[in-house]
């Protein structure tokens, strides 16, 4: 049975108020339970816009928008939206409300009425997700960007949202912040079935991803897995984009008449399939000489 | 003349229950020309560090002097703001004026030089970044696109013209195109201007390609400064501190627990690209 449908949008046009220009033109897509997506694009292509129409930040201009069935046009739907629709944005600075960690990770929960006991623990937990237990007691303004942005995923966390929006929410990380962010997200969504949408400008953080939705100039240019989306280049390069630098080497390799899998697109994959290339290499020359004399 | 930094510590908040020392006892020199590129983990010092460069922060303990002169006088600040160019993260969060021409004069009006000399300041610096004043000087700046703001925000500091760039971050959120076009500005200012540069960046591929020098920064001291093939070779200790690897580094380890020999470290992927197809086609 496939499954349902979380996020809906049918033919969305929008555009800002006072601008000449359409932040986006007919985009249709959905997203269903369970899946973790991204959605990459280049700046000014319209991903944060997109996303802000998930949980009624914004409301379309042309199309609709819908949530586990709700449109979020209709304001009684909106706070029910924002329940299941978690947003993390670029800007940590702009997400903590409180001075202390771990009263800014409760903020969230506190407000949705959930009692002491069960905040503790979900404060807890968020905060260990992220890596940041140490510092529950610490002041908010003295972290660093990487820091404050980690507390600002860990208050979502605290929420138990359906959907976890992330609006390039490691762009201010360093690689190991990255790593644990999307360590996290991914196994949210493996051991919880969380939904989780990213929108990214690092394409290798793309990989891991049931699909793949490249937006171009305010328009859906392509959708797919990372495999199908990575493989085609030339549409990545007029979309600005670029594919990760370990499947760039393969396709140089693969140029230069090297035998690797079409299929490796991480470092890991490669490797194997350079070192299995490499392996069978001598044996398989001396084979054909071999063959060629019998003949 | 270089910037020399000498037995450097920073303490934030000294003396009170919140004293946080972020610096401790940092000596390295940046050479005229040089392009140092400045790793470590989130919380290590990094942008303490840079802030020095221009005296935006004095030091607690130990001086830094800019082309000789010690930033904690007060009287030489001005002069070595002009030396040295600092370029923070999301630089683009700082433009305000109604013109990118307005905005790209700002600093160099402050530097107190006539209309003429700023304008011709203005103009050569939109040019150098790519954006030709005839189309973008009378925008607003708000109208650019995210890279085309970056790019204009980096105008604005060249336009004084800095003998040094320290930029922080300076790719942070950009797309793929964006991020290369950044770059190669940063590297044709090295090489075409002698502009020394010295960029804090989380891309070890980045720093790897393009720096001289890298000066690793580990709890507020300093691991190492070294060429990029030295400082890689330290691949378990950088691990270790939460940094990443060069991604042509993780290959040639990953090669290695596959049983491969591979007689020397690659850290740049073109040249690990070469030497691969090379090993294919012996």
């Amino acid at each position: 049975m496939a499954a349902e449908t979380i996020i809906q949008l049918v033919n969305i046009g929008f555009q800002y108020a006072g601008s000449e220009r359409r932040a986006l033109e007919d985009v249709s897509l959905s997203i269903k339970k369970g899946e973790i997506v991204a959605i990459v694009g280049h700046n000014g292509s319209g991903k944060s816009t997109l996303c802000k129409l998930f949980n009624a930040l914004l409301l379309p201009c042309e199309g609709s928008v819908a949530v586990d069935g709700m449109d979020t046009a209709d304001e009684q739907n909106t706070l029910e939206i924002r329940r299941r629709v978690g947003m993390v944005f670029q800007n940590p600075d702009n997400q903590l409300v409180t001075t202390i960690v771990e009263e800014d990770v409760g903020f969230g929960p506190e407000n949705l009425g959930v009692p002491p006991a069960e905040i503790r623990k979900r404060v807890d937990a968020a905060l260990g997700e992220v890596d940041m237990r140490d510092y529950a007691e610490k002041a908010s303004h003295a972290l660093s960007g990487g820091q404050k942005q980690r507390v600002a995923i860990a208050g979502m966390l605290a929420m138990q949202p359906e959907v976890l929006v992330l609006d390039e929410a490691t762009a201010m990380l360093d690689p190991k912040g990255r790593g644990e962010v999307l360590s996290t997200v991914t196994r949210l969504n493996r051991e919880r079935g969380m939904t989780v949408v990213m929108i990214t400008q690092f394409m290798e953080e793309t990989l891991g991803c049931d699909r793949v939705f490249v937006l171009s100039d305010g328009r859906l240019v392509m959708e797919g897995t990372p495999h199908e989306v990575f493989n085609e280049r030339e549409l990545l390069e007029k979309s600005r984009l670029d594919a990760p630098a370990y499947v760039k080497l393969r396709d140089e390799l693969l140029a230069a008449g090297l035998p690797v899998s079409r299929d490796a697109m991480d470092c890991e994959s490669l490797a194997d399939s350079l070192a299995d290339a490499f392996a069978e290499k001598p044996a398989a020359h001396k084979k054909e000489t071999k063959h060629a004399d019998q003949h | 003349m270089p910037i020399s930094i000498e037995k450097l510590s920073h303490t934030y908040m000294p003396g009170s229950a919140l004293a946080y020392p972020a610096l401790s006892d940092i000596d390295m020199t940046i050479g005229d020309g040089e392009f140092l590129g400045v790793i470590g983990h989130t919380g290590s010092g990094k942008s303490t560090m840079i802030q020095h460069l221009n005296g935006l922060l004095q030091p607690t303990e130990g001086r830094v002097l800019v082309d000789g002169l010690d930033t904690r006088d007060k009287k030489l600040r001005k002069k070595i703001r002009s030396l040295v160019g600092m370029v923070f993260q999301y630089p683009e969060y700082q433009l305000f004026e109604e013109t990118v021409e307005k905005d790209v004069s700002f600093g160099p009006k402050n530097m107190g030089l006539d209309d003429d000399d700023i304008h011709e300041r203005a103009f050569e610096a939109l040019t150098l970044v790519g954006l030709p004043p005839e189309r973008f000087a009378a925008q607003s700046p708000f109208e650019l696109s995210g890279g085309e703001k970056r790019r204009a925000a980096l105008a604005g500091i060249l336009a004084m013209r800095p003998k040094y760039l320290v930029l922080d971050e300076p790719m942070a959120g950009l797309d793929p195109r964006g991020r290369a076009e950044i770059l190669s500005l940063v590297e044709s200012l090295r090489s075409e201007n002698g502009t020394g540069i010295v960029m804090v960046s989380h891309s070890m591929d980045d720093v790897a390609m393009y720096a001289d020098r890298i000066a690793v920064l580990d709890q507020g001291a300093l691991f190492l400064v070294d060429t990029p093939e030295n400082v890689f070779a330290h691949g378990e200790e950088l691990l270790k501190m939460g940094l990443d690897l060069p991604q042509a580094t993780r290959l040639v380890r990953a090669l290695r627990l596959r049983g491969m020999t591979i007689g020397r470290d690659y850290y740049r992927m073109d040249e690990l690209q070469d030497a691969l197809i090379r090993r294919w086609n012996a």
